[in-house]
């Protein structure tokens, strides 16, 4: 059985995901409401319950990179010393 | 079958009613619900999402606690600031009074009642001596810093006895200064300086026991900058080494006291993802806790005043600029039913 189950769902604030959801799955946020979250009963069920859209690895991969690039092209285009005060955004790879 | 009495050599207490502080492991009989039960610790530490702010924004400052904070100006995009101050209630982020100007690549500290606010500036300006304080709901003009500074992170302790510590002076040289001052909510006045240059470092504790860690070290844009793992501890005249860091680390959150601190989040380098790892901090030594931040966040809003087991985290890059809240809760016990058969 796979680790992880990947999906996207957008972030309503408080209780969205709570200190006992942490407790019982592993669960971590990505850019473009990419979420990651433990192959187990509960994670898929909170996955359901917030209308996520399940994604193959691959298909969460893709939309992670689409945003990262879309903030280093932002990023691209700030002043000189607006770069000094920050660094480029760095890909990310989903585990 | 060998009963509690024999195993413990203490009867188990039959009362009505849970008790008011019961210890660890301790066990009784509640007659109410029938139930035999015990006090253990259950819960680890964890972060779980707080409400949105209507903006998202880093480099901002912040203050108050996990139920009443404060986040102020910041950037929405890197190339502006904002004037805007958001009041959260613990459960949702309302507008505040705004600033007198746009500002970001701030600090704060202080209450939501009672917020200070120092240096940042108003893109593409960088540093300044700029300070604020808020009542609650309207933002008024303080004491002057003696020296510009920017970058968040630096300011702790209350809006009369607030200190500052380091930053950045983008784009002079060199960037990062050592400059410390004390703010006693009518003037500042410099005191003894950082060992070194520091800026982007996380902070927590107060005034007279302040605590500093991690950061940059950024002495001329000609030179790589480097990264720092190294804590200071403040005793209100003196800077001296603490614990350093499982890691180096810049632009990462704090809360807590000089003796009881977490740290969260920040970035380990120039281009390496950002980190989701909670640090504690005894006053001796740092650990790795085992909540981590769900998305590695760094240039967040956060509190130095909120407790080390309460402490609350807001916006900043992870690597898109973001809205979202973080709220952490300590370990905790709980009381818990002993089912036997």
């Amino acid at each position: 059985m796979a680790l992880f189950i990947y999906g996207t769902a957008t972030n309503t604030g408080k209780g969205f995901f709570t200190h006992q959801d942490r407790q019982n799955f592993y669960l971590s946020g990505h850019p473009a409401n990419v979420w990651v979250v433990g192959n187990n009963e509960k994670g898929a069920l909170w996955l359901a319950e917030k209308n996520g859209v399940e994604k193959t690895k691959s298909e969460a991969q893709a939309l992670v990179t689409a945003e990262v690039e879309a903030a280093q092209a932002a990023w691209d285009l700030l002043s000189d010393e607006q770069k000094a005060m920050s660094h480029r955004p760095s890909q990310i790879t989903l585990p | 079958m060998a009963s509690y009495n024999t195993i413990k050599g203490l009867t188990v207490k039959y009362l009505s009613a849970d008790p008011a502080n019961p210890e660890d492991g301790q066990v009784w009989y509640n007659s109410t619900t029938g139930n035999l039960r015990v006090e253990g610790m259950v819960l680890a530490g964890s972060w779980a999402s707080g409400g949105n702010m209507s903006t998202a924004r880093y480099q901002l400052g912040g203050a108050g606690t996990q139920t009443a904070a404060l986040a102020i100006g910041g950037s929405p995009n890197g190339s502006s600031s904002t004037s805007a101050t958001e009041e959260y209630g613990g459960t949702a982020w309302t507008g505040g009074g705004s600033l007198p100007g746009a500002i970001s690549y701030t600090a704060g500290c202080g209450t939501q009642t009672a917020g200070l606010q120092a240096g940042g500036a108003n893109i593409p300006a960088f540093a300044s001596t700029t300070t604020n304080e808020y009542d609650g709901s309207s933002w008024t003009g303080g004491g002057a810093l003696n020296t510009a500074t920017g970058t968040t992170g630096q300011l702790m302790g209350s809006q009369t006895a607030g200190l500052i510590t380091g930053g950045d002076i983008v784009p002079g040289v060199p960037r990062g200064i050592a400059n410390v001052e004390e703010y006693n909510g009518t003037a500042w006045t410099a005191v003894t300086a950082l060992p070194a240059v520091r800026q982007d470092q996380g902070t927590s504790g107060i005034q007279t026991a302040a605590l500093v860690f991690g950061g940059l070290q950024d002495t001329n844009p000609a030179t790589p900058n480097t990264v720092l793992s190294s804590t200071l501890e403040y005793d209100g005249s003196s800077w001296t080494a603490g614990g350093s860091l499982p890691a180096a680390r810049k632009n990462l959150g704090g809360s807590g006291t000089q003796t009881a601190s977490l740290g969260y989040g920040g970035n380990p380098g120039a281009t390496p993802t950002n980190v989701n790892i909670t640090l504690d901090y005894n006053g001796t030594a740092w650990s790795v806790n085992p909540a981590t931040l769900v998305a590695g966040t760094q240039r967040a809003g956060y509190s130095t005043t909120a407790p080390s087991t309460a402490a609350i985290m807001f916006g900043g890059v992870n690597p898109s600029i973001t809205a979202a809240t973080e709220e952490y809760n300590g370990p905790s016990t709980q009381i818990k039913n002993i089912t036997t058969s």
